[in-house]
C-alpha cells in the first residue's frame, strides 16, 4: 500500500496550491483529482462530445460539468485536472477588507477568524505564480470590446466604482504588445507537454479553453507541483475516509478515462495512506465526503454543514441595448461573445464600507459564439424567413429570373443576429447570508435553506442589474429560474467552516480540522460566509496561508523525532 | 497441590449434594466429567436429589444417558397429590406423593436395581432413619426402590417411608452431601457439585419459607465442613498434623440454578438446566490449573421441530462521540453549543430462531437477525449484514437478564460497523418491566466486532432506542411459526412464551414462588 507524507484530495484551488507548496517543502505528496487531464484541445466542442461532457459515473458520464441540484438551488461546478479553474472566468479579485465582517450579527452570524492584512502575503504570493493580467482594452484590437464600454459606461452613470478586473489570462508575452493567438514563451513548459497561444478573445473561458490562454491551475501550480515531485493521479474519486494510528487512510476508485471506448470495466477501488490528509473536493464535495465518513470521524464539529451559501451568485440578463444619438434611437452593439467572458466589475459598497445593505460586485458576462447562433438562428425563429426564402427561390426559379439575387436573399433570410448583439448577462455576487445548510438525506446530500434571510440582497441586486439596463437603454430580465424561485450559483462557498473553536466552525484559522490531527480542510467549504467577490483568488489565498503552517508542522515534527 | 502427586482415581470422591429437582443440573456435570472429560472416582456418595443420580450412576449408565434422562423428563408424570390424605387438612400425611415417579419416572429411567445393587462401583447412598435418630448410609447393595424414595422423601411433601419397622426420611436436615463418610474412606480429593441456593434472599410466604429451611441447613453443614478443610490444610501447611492427617483438596462447582426445588410443570426447564450443567462444567474443566481436556459429545437432537419468526421496530436516538465544543453557538441555525452529533436512528428487524428447540434449551437462547437500520447520518438505509439475537441470558446469574443484539452493517461511504445492543432485565418494581423489555442500551463500534473484542473496540456513537406503544402491537401480531404439524405450531408457541413469561417470572416474580415452575 503506497504512503505518502500527505494525500490531498482534489487539483483545484484548495489542493493544487497545497499540493505545490508542500512538494515544494519536501513533502511526498499524492494528488487524487476525480475527473479527467484536460490539455488544450481536449475540450468538447461538438453536440456529440458535449452531450456526454458532465460529470455522473452512475451512469458512465465522466465529463467535465457536475451538477448539483437541491431544492431551492442548482449548483455548478467542475470535474478535471485543475478543478474550477478550467470552467471559471479568470478573476483574481481579493476580498474586499472590511468584508472580513467580525462577530457580525447583521440578519444571520459571520465571523472571520483571518483579516485582509493576514491574507495579502498569500494573495500576492498567488499572483505570481498564476500570473496576472488586465484586459488592454488601450490597444487594438481590444479597445473595440462593447460590452466591457458598456459596463464602465453604465458603472460611471450610477456613480458606482468600477474597474478592469485582474484576469489568470495571457494576452501579451512578458515584454511584449498583447495579440491574439501567438503562442506563449515557454508555455510548452506544462504537465500536458501542450504549446499555450495567447487569447483569441472567443469567450470559451467557461467551457474549458482550447487554445491555453487561460493561466489555469494545470498550468501553473499542478506543472510545478509535479516538478516537485508530486504525484498527481487523474481519474481517482476518493470514496471513503479513515483513520489509523499512523495517519490516514483513503480508498479511491479509478474510473476510466474520458477518451477510451465506452465499455467501462467495473471499477477497482485502491486504498493509499498517509500521515496528513487536506480534503480539497470543493464546498459540495469535501462536505458530502465528510458527511458520509461520519463513523469515522464521529467527533466532527456539528458546524458541519453549516455557512453555506451561494457566494450571492446572480445572472440577470440586458436585452436590447438602445443607443439614444440626435433625435433617435439605434441599436446598441454590445457583442458579448466578443472577449474573454468577465473583463470588468463594478461595486456596490456594503454597509461595512459606510454604504448600506450587504455589497456586491456586477460583473460582464460574456459566452462562447455558438450560443448567439442557438438564439439568433434556430427552427423556431428560422421558421418564417426560411419559408420566405424558399417561396422566393422557387419563384425565381419558375420566374427564371436571371438576376441573382441569392447572396442578398441568403442574408435576409438569416437573422440580423440583432437580439445576441445588442443583449448581455449579467453576473452579479456578493454579501448574501450564509445560512444554507448541508446535510445527508437517504445517503444523498441535500441542502436545508431559507432564502428570506437574504431576500433583501438579491432585491438591492436585482434592482441595480435594471438600472444598468436601463443606463443602456434596454430592457431587463433576471434568470427566468428567479420566477420559480431557483438559484443557480458557480461559487458553492461553506459547509466546514472557519471558527475559533469548535462550537463555531469545522476547523481553525488554519484549516486543521479540530479533534483531528493531521486532518485540513483547504478549498471553499471553509469559508465562513460569503467570499462576496469571487472566490478563487481567496480560496488560493487561504491555502497558501494554511500550506505554511503543515510546513511548520512537518519540520517541527521531523525535528522532534530526530531528537528523540 | 502439586501436579506430581495428581491423585489417583481411588483417591477421588464424587459428591452429588442435593437440591431438589435442580440435580438435573448436576446431570449435565455429570455428562461433562465423566463422559467428556473421563474422569473416574474411588466413591460416589449422594444425598436427598443426589441419591437419584447416584443410583444411575451406580447402574454405569453413562453421564450423556443421565442427562438425557432429566432432559426427557416429563415433569407432570411425577405429580401426585396425596389424595387420600386431603381430607384431613392440617393434619395430612403430606401434600403429595412420589407414586408417580414410582409409576413413570423411574421406570421411564430405566432403574434397575438387580444391577445396581451387583455394582462395583463404590458409593454411599444417604438417608435419615428418624425411627433410631441415626443418619443411615447405605451401599448399593442394601438399596431399593423403597429405599430410594425414602432418601428423596422430603416431610411435608412427600410421606416417610417405612422399612423393617423404622421411619425414614430425607437426609438433608443431617447432611446434604456425607464429606465426612468420604474423608474416612481416605479420599483426598473431593468433587462437589452443589446446587442449593445460596442467594441469601429471604422471601417471605410458607413455601419459601420451607426450602428457606432446607438451605440454612445444608448451607450450613456444607460451611462447618469447609472451614474444618481449610483448618486441616492450612496446620498441614504449617507442618501440623491437621484434622485429618492429609491435605484435602476441594473442587466444588455450585451454581444458582433457575428451576424450583420441587414445583416444576414444564419440560423445558429441565433440558434449560442439564443444558446448563453441560456449559457450566465445560467452562469449569477450562478454568482447572491445569485445564482438563475434554472430549466433546455429540449436541443432542431435539425431535420438536418449529421456527419462529417475529418483527420488531425501535426508535430513538444516538450521539457521536467526540470532543465537546467548549463554548459557542451556531447562532443562527440554533444548534446547542455543548456538542456531540446527535442523530434519529432507528432498526427494523426480524428476529429468526429457526431451531426452537435449540433457542429454548440452550442457555444462550440464541437467534438470527435480519433488517435494516435507519440512521440519516451513517447514509440512510443501512441492510444488516448478520445480526445476531440472544433471549434473556444470564449475566452474571439468572435473576439479572439481559437481551443481547449484535448487528453487522456497513455505511455508505463502506465502513464496517457494529450496533451492539442491550435491554436490561433487572429486579425493579414491576412497572418497569415494560421499560426494561422495551429499552436498548445502544453502542455502535467501528468494524465488524465480535464479543469478545468489544472492550478494545471504538465507539462511534451510543444511544437509546426504545419499542414505541404502538410498535410493540404490530410486533405481537407479526408472530409466525412453522412446525410439522398444527400441534406442532401450537406448542412451539406455548414453549416460546413459557420461555419468555418464565425468565420474566425468574426476574420479577421471585416472591411469589422462586424460580419460574414452567
Amino acid at each position: 500500500m503506497a504512503n505518502f507524507d500527505a494525500i490531498v484530495v482534489g487539483s483545484g484551488f484548495g489542493g493544487s496550491v497545497t499540493a505545490y507548496r508542500l512538494a515544494e517543502a519536501g513533502l511526498s505528496v499524492c494528488v487524487l483529482e476525480r475527473g479527467n487531464s484536460f490539455p488544450p484541445g481536449s475540450f468538447p466542442r461538438s453536440p456529440h462530445d458535449t452531450a456526454a461532457n458532465f460529470w455522473d459515473p452512475g451512469h458512465g458520464l465522466y465529463g467535465m460539468f457536475d451538477i448539483w441540484s437541491f431544492s431551492r438551488l442548482e449548483a455548478v461546478v467542475s470535474s478535471g485536472l485543475g478543478g474550477g479553474s478550467l470552467i471559471y472566468a479568470n478573476v483574481l479579485l481579493r476580498k474586499p477588507e472590511n468584508w472580513f465582517v467580525h462577530e457580525s450579527n447583521g440578519n444571520g452570524y459571520e465571523n472571520w477568524p483571518v483579516t485582509r492584512k493576514d491574507l495579502d502575503p498569500h494573495y500576492d504570493r498567488v499572483e505570481k505564480m498564476i500570473g496576472v493580467q488586465k484586459y488592454p482594452i488601450g490597444q487594438s484590437p481590444y479597445q473595440d470590446t462593447p460590452k466591457t464600454r458598456a459596463l464602465l459606461e453604465a458603472a460611471h452613470q450610477l456613480d458606482l466604482k468600477s474597474e478592469l478586473v485582474p484576469l489568470a489570462v495571457t494576452f501579451s508575452n512578458p515584454g511584449e504588445q498583447a495579440v491574439p493567438g501567438v503562442p506563449i514563451a515557454g508555455g510548452e513548459n506544462n504537465l500536458h507537454h501542450s504549446p499555450r497561444y495567447t487569447c483569441r478573445l472567443v469567450g470559451e473561458c467557461d467551457i474549458g479553453c482550447n487554445f491555453g490562454s487561460k493561466n489555469s491551475l494545470d498550468f501553473t501550480y499542478l506543472s510545478a507541483a509535479k516538478r516537485q515531485g508530486a504525484t498527481i493521479k487523474t481519474n481517482s474519486e476518493v470514496r471513503a475516509l479513515d483513520r489509523t494510528e499512523a495517519g490516514f487512510t483513503v480508498t479511491y476508485v479509478k474510473h476510466p478515462d474520458l477518451r477510451r471506448l465506452p465499455d467501462p470495466p467495473v471499477p477497482q477501488r485502491r486504498v493509499i495512506t498517509a500521515s496528513r490528509l487536506i480534503l480539497s473536493a470543493g464546498a459540495l464535495g469535501t462536505t458530502y465526503l465528510l458527511l458520509r465518513n461520519l463513523s469515522a470521524f464521529p467527533a466532527l464539529s456539528l458546524a458541519l454543514g453549516h455557512r453555506f451559501c451561494g457566494n450571492g451568485d446572480f445572472l440577470g440578463l440586458v436585452l436590447g441595448a438602445k443607443s439614444q444619438k440626435g433625435g433617435g434611437t439605434s441599436p446598441r452593439i454590445l457583442d458579448p461573445s466578443f472577449g474573454p467572458v468577465i473583463t470588468a466589475a463594478m461595486l456596490m459598497p456594503d454597509e461595512l464600507d459606510g454604504g448600506s445593505g450587504r455589497g456586491f460586485f456586477i460583473e460582464d458576462a460574456g459566452y462562447p459564439q455558438f450560443v448567439n447562433w442557438l438564439i439568433d438562428d434556430n427552427i423556431v425563429t428560422e421558421a418564417q424567413r426560411g419559408l420566405r426564402f424558399m417561396l422566393r427561390r422557387g419563384w425565381s426559379l419558375v420566374t427564371r429570373t436571371a438576376k441573382s439575387e441569392v447572396g442578398r436573399q441568403v442574408s435576409e433570410a438569416l437573422s440580423k443576429g440583432l437580439f445576441t448583439a445588442t443583449s448581455m448577462p449579467l453576473l452579479g455576487m456578493g454579501r448574501e447570508v450564509p445560512n444554507g445548510r448541508l446535510i445527508l438525506r437517504r445517503g444523498h446530500l441535500d441542502l436545508d435553506w431559507d432564502p428570506a434571510a437574504s431576500r433583501a440582497y438579491f432585491a438591492r441586486l436585482n434592482d441595480t442589474m435594471a438600472h444598468v439596463a436601463r443606463e443602456l437603454h434596454a430592457s431587463y430580465t433576471p434568470d427566468p429560474l428567479w420566477w420559480l424561485n431557483l438559484l443557480i450559483t458557480v461559487h458553492p462557498v461553506g459547509g466546514a467552516p472557519m471558527g475559533r473553536h469548535p462550537g463555531e466552525g469545522v476547523v481553525n484559522e488554519f484549516g486543521q480540522v479540530f479533534g483531528y490531527d493531521g486532518l485540513s480542510i483547504a478549498d471553499g467549504s471553509v469559508m465562513p460566509g460569503p467570499v462576496g467577490s469571487n472566490p478563487s483568488f481567496t480560496i488560493a489565498a487561504m491555502a497558501d496561508r494554511f500550506a505554511d503552517w503543515i510546513i511548520d508542522d512537518f519540520r517541527n515534527k521531523k525535528r522532534a523525532k530526530h531528537v528523540t | 497441590m502439586s501436579h506430581d502427586t495428581e491423585p489417583a482415581s481411588s483417591d477421588r470422591a464424587l459428591i452429588l449434594a442435593g437440591g431438589g429437582l435442580k440435580v438435573a443440573f448436576q446431570a449435565g456435570v455429570l455428562q461433562v466429567w465423566l463422559d467428556e472429560a473421563k474422569l473416574e472416582f474411588g466413591h460416589a456418595d449422594g444425598a436427598s436429589g443426589g441419591t437419584l443420580n447416584l443410583a444411575m450412576y451406580c447402574q454405569h449408565m453413562s453421564g450423556t444417558q443421565i442427562a438425557d434422562n432429566w432432559r426427557n423428563l416429563r415433569p407432570l408424570k411425577g405429580v401426585a397429590p396425596n389424595w387420600k390424605q386431603l381430607f384431613r387438612g392440617l393434619y395430612a400425611a403430606s401434600l403429595f406423593t412420589l407414586d408417580g415417579y414410582r409409576r413413570h419416572v423411574f421406570p421411564s429411567w430405566g432403574l434397575d436395581w438387580q444391577k445396581i445393587r451387583a455394582t462395583d462401583r463404590r458409593a454411599t447412598f444417604n438417608l435419615y432413619n428418624f425411627s433410631k435418630i441415626e443418619l443411615s448410609v447405605l451401599a448399593p447393595a442394601d438399596m431399593d426402590e423403597n429405599h430410594l424414595v425414602a432418601a428423596v422423601s422430603l416431610p411435608m411433601w412427600f410421606p416417610p417411608v417405612t422399612i423393617d419397622g423404622d421411619t425414614y426420611i430425607d437426609s438433608v436436615y443431617v447432611t446434604d452431601a456425607n464429606i465426612g463418610e468420604a474423608i474416612r474412606r481416605e479420599c483426598s480429593q473431593l468433587w462437589i457439585i452443589w446446587t442449593v441456593s445460596q442467594r441469601r434472599r429471604w422471601h417471605s410466604g410458607f413455601i419459601a419459607n420451607y426450602f428457606q429451611i432446607i438451605e440454612t441447613a445444608a448451607n450450613s453443614r456444607l460451611q462447618e465442613w469447609l472451614n474444618r478443610i481449610k483448618a486441616n490444610n492450612s496446620a498441614i501447611a504449617n507442618h501440623g498434623d491437621g484434622e485429618f492427617g492429609r491435605v484435602i483438596d476441594v473442587k466444588l462447582l455450585r451454581a444458582e440454578v433457575p428451576l424450583n426445588y420441587l414445583v416444576n410443570l414444564t419440560p423445558d426447564r429441565f433440558a434449560q438446566a442439564v443444558e446448563l450443567g453441560v456449559q457450566a462444567a465445560r467452562q469449569w474443566c477450562r478454568e482447572q490449573d491445569p485445564p482438563i481436556a475434554l472430549t466433546p459429545s455429540p449436541a443432542p437432537t431435539g425431535h420438536h421441530r418449529a421456527q419462529l419468526r417475529f418483527t420488531e421496530r425501535m426508535a430513538g436516538s444516538v450521539r457521536f462521540s467526540g470532543i465537546i465544543a467548549t463554548h459557542g453557538t451556531i447562532a443562527d441555525t440554533g444548534a446547542p453549543s455543548t456538542s456531540r452529533r446527535e442523530a434519529d436512528l432507528s432498526v427494523q428487524l426480524t428476529i429468526d430462531i429457526e431451531q426452537l428447540d435449540t433457542f429454548v434449551i440452550s442457555p444462550k437462547h440464541e437467534a438470527s437477525i435480519t433488517g435494516e437500520v435507519l440512521c440519516e447520518a451513517l447514509g440512510g438505509q443501512l441492510p444488516v449484514e448478520s445480526g445476531t439475537f440472544n433471549l434473556f441470558v444470564e449475566d452474571p446469574d439468572p435473576e439479572h437478564l439481559r437481551m443481547l443484539y449484535r448487528l453487522w452493517v456497513t455505511d455508505k461511504a463502506g465502513h464496517p460497523l457494529t450496533l451492539v445492543g442491550i435491554k436490561y432485565i433487572c429486579e425493579g418494581s414491576p412497572t418497569g418491566m415494560w421499560a426494561a423489555t422495551t429499552t436498548l442500551h445502544l453502542r455502535i463500534l467501528r468494524g465488524h466486532v465480535e464479543p469478545a473484542h468489544d472492550s478494545q473496540a471504538e465507539i462511534v456513537a451510543s444511544g437509546v432506542i426504545r419499542i414505541h406503544f404502538a410498535d410493540f402491537l404490530k410486533q405481537l401480531t407479526s408472530f409466525r411459526i412453522e412446525a410439522d404439524s398444527v400441534k406442532g405450531s401450537v406448542i412451539g408457541a406455548l414453549r416460546f412464551g413459557a420461555l419468555f413469561t418464565g425468565k420474566l417470572w425468574d426476574v420479577y416474580a421471585q416472591p411469589v414462588l422462586t424460580w419460574s415452575p414452567f
